[in-house]
């Protein structure tokens, strides 16, 4: 009860910020629409099969991704290393009784929330411009609700990501070369640039072992009812290793980051 | 038995040099020079419960890091802290729920909400009760004369006014041990007395600790009955700001303003002349014998007006500073 009233008030502080995220979030549409336009060509017109996608399944993921990467993928590595370690305001978070790994989550959901529902809103829009068309869903409950599992899974895999790689800030100055070379990578493996299975076989196969696809490409074809129930079952639990990892590592870093954490200032 | 026990702390802060330009980041990523500062230097002091303790000590002299130290924020490079018999750095719940650290210059408040919002959100972090949450807001709004503006968006309010409502929100758990670094710092003079009579009167009401550092002396003077003098991360002084005027300055200043110019000859027998441009004349006299040398002035001199007063704290703390010994 006490972090939900924690969380209604990090909520309102949020919205004061609607109008900027709104923003950036139409620049990020630039990305899913453009490629969905080069699909359109390579498929002709939609008359033939790519790697076993039709137009139609290629436009759905599409579209989902706009919602899954606004949804489910944390950015919170810029506030914890740029505002919170370099500048200092990790000192206000360190004096009082509560967990830093969880006030940040609680900080993190409202902003998903948000840029979720930017995303869902865009989509409904084309849903209705296209009469749903171009939308793949699951149909059965089982599959609806493992799936809803593995997108929750997928927004923690994102934040304890983002989470360690802005703790890295307690040891390096200059971390933005760092977040980039990340997001390029995320972009490929995470199943940005096209579906997994269309990539190059090793390349593939890479994406299925890294921890990205579990983000964004396993919640998407989850949610558009690719997998059988034993496959689903397989994401979930090679998402939870992934979580395990990521969580002990955070621990590991953040015990020792915290000792090497001067707090800037006066 | 001591709220607050220090043994032999220390912290270095280990930074780099860098060149500037280019080649000095060239420089820097093969070779980094490494430097350490010994910002706390092997300090010890206890407090004990219920006392307001200055410290003080010139820009750099190491005041921030002790308290950093002693809230938990910084890991001691070596030495012992214990406050109210918990190891600060541990950073466990029920100790961070009996202290606050304020610092002037830095919030925890949120910039685009009224006060009230942070207010409510640490009720929720610190766990505080609604009748209790009440009974607070309603006691330091009144004595801070915050009721005004605590609905008001923080960035909206004055300097003097967010101070307000950084002290409420760093008081709304009632902290038994408070660390106030400058807190005064920036304000008005009215300002200023009003906070300090809060802070004197949240030290009494509660009997809680507190630990000041201020670059006014006045704040000091008026609050503290002890102080600690550091620099160069070193105590110089830790005693009675009382102790410390009698072991420092035991001498009395009086200032007399002459009828006519004497002669200067017989003015050197009268005492020491710490400076002179007629009319006035300002003597340093032993404070022992102040009461016979005051009437010999008086007997030898035409004098239109005496006063006779004890040395300027801040002098006195200059003093120390520049010749480095207590
Ligand atoms: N984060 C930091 N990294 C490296 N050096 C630091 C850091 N913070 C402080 N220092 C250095 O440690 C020394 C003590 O600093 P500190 O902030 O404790 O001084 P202070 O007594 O609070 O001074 P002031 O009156 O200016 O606030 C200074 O030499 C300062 O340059
Ligand atoms: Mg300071």
């Amino acid at each position: 009860m006490r972090y939900v009233r924690i969380f209604f008030l990090t909520f309102q502080q949020v919205f004061e910020q609607r109008g900027r995220s709104f923003v950036w979030f139409l620049i990020s549409l630039w990305g899913p629409l453009i490629t969905l336009l080069f699909w359109r060509g390579a498929t002709n017109g939609g008359k033939t099969l790519i790697g076993g996608w039709s137009l139609q399944e290629l436009s759905s993921y599409y579209f989902f991704m706009i919602i899954a990467s606004s949804l489910l993928i944390s950015n919170i590595e810029d506030d914890v290393s740029r505002f919170d370690i370099q500048l200092g305001n990790l000192t206000k978070y360190l004096t009082r009784p509560i967990n830093y790994l969880h006030i940040k989550f609680i900080e993190d959901i409202p902003y998903r929330i948000l840029k979720g529902i930017f995303g869902v809103i865009v989509c409904l829009v084309f849903f209705i411009l296209l009469k749903g068309k171009f939308f793949i869903f699951a149909q059965d409950i089982a599959t609806i609700f493992l799936a809803i599992i593995i997108c929750v899974g997928g927004f923690l895999l994102s934040y304890m990501f983002k989470m360690i790689l802005g703790v890295i800030a307690f040891w390096l100055i200059e971390v933005r070369g760092i977040y980039e070379a990340v997001d390029v990578t995320m972009f490929v493996f995470a199943g940005s640039v096209m579906p997994l299975s269309l990539l190059p076989h090793i390349i593939a196969t890479i994406g299925y072992v890294l921890p990205f696809s579990y983000m964004i490409y396993f919640p998407i074809i989850a949610v558009e009812g690719k997998l059988s129930v034993m496959a689903l079952c397989g994401v979930i639990s090679v998402q939870a290793v992934w979580l395990l990892i990521f969580f002990l590592l955070y621990q590991f870093l953040w015990i020792r980051g915290i000792k090497k954490f001067s707090g800037v200032g006066q | 038995m001591a709220v607050i026990t220090v043994n032999h702390l220390s912290k270095t802060y280990k930074t780099y040099r860098k060149q500037p330009g280019f080649m000095g980041s060239l420089k820097s990523l093969v070779a980094r020079e490494y430097e350490r500062v010994h910002a706390v230097d092997d300090i010890s002091f206890q407090v004990e419960e219920g006392e307001l303790v200055g410290f003080i000590g010139p820009n750099g002299a190491g005041k921030t890091t002790s308290l950093k130290c002693l809230s938990g924020l910084l890991y001691p490079s070596s030495g012992e802290v214990k406050v109210l018999g918990y190891t600060p750095f541990d950073r466990k719940s029920p100790f961070l729920k009996q202290i606050s650290l304020v610092m002037g210059q830095k919030n925890q408040l949120w910039w685009d909400l009224p006060g009230m919002e942070t207010l409510l959100l640490n009720k929720e972090i610190y766990e505080v009760s609604e009748s209790r949450f009440k009974e607070v807001v309603h006691d330091l709004s009144k004595i801070l004369e915050a009721e005004d503006f605590l609905h008001i968006p923080v960035r909206k309010l004055s300097l003097g006014q967010r101070m307000k409502m950084e002290l409420m929100a760093a008081l709304i758990h009632s902290p038994k041990v408070l660390f106030l670094d400058e807190p005064t710092i920036g304000l008005d003079v009215v300002m200023q007395k009003n906070l300090r009579e809060f802070i004197k009167e949240y030290n009494r009401k509660y009997s809680a600790t507190i630990l000041l550092t201020s670059h006014y002396m006045g704040d000091v003077e008026e609050l503290c009955k002890r102080i600690i003098m550091i620099n160069h991360g070193k105590i110089l002084f830790d005693g009675l700001l009382s102790d410390l005027v009698k072991k420092h300055a035991p001498y009395k200043i009086i200032s007399v303003v002459l009828k006519n110019a004497p002669n200067p000859k017989k003015l050197e027998e009268l005492g020491e002349i710490k400076s002179y441009h007629y009319p006035e004349l300002v003597f340093r006299v032993q404070a022992e014998t102040s009461g016979h040398s005051a009437a010999k002035i008086l007997q030898t001199l035409e004098v239109e007006d005496v006063n006779i007063e004890d040395p300027q704290i801040e002098d006195i703390i200059r003093d120390i500073f520049s010749t480095q010994q207590a």
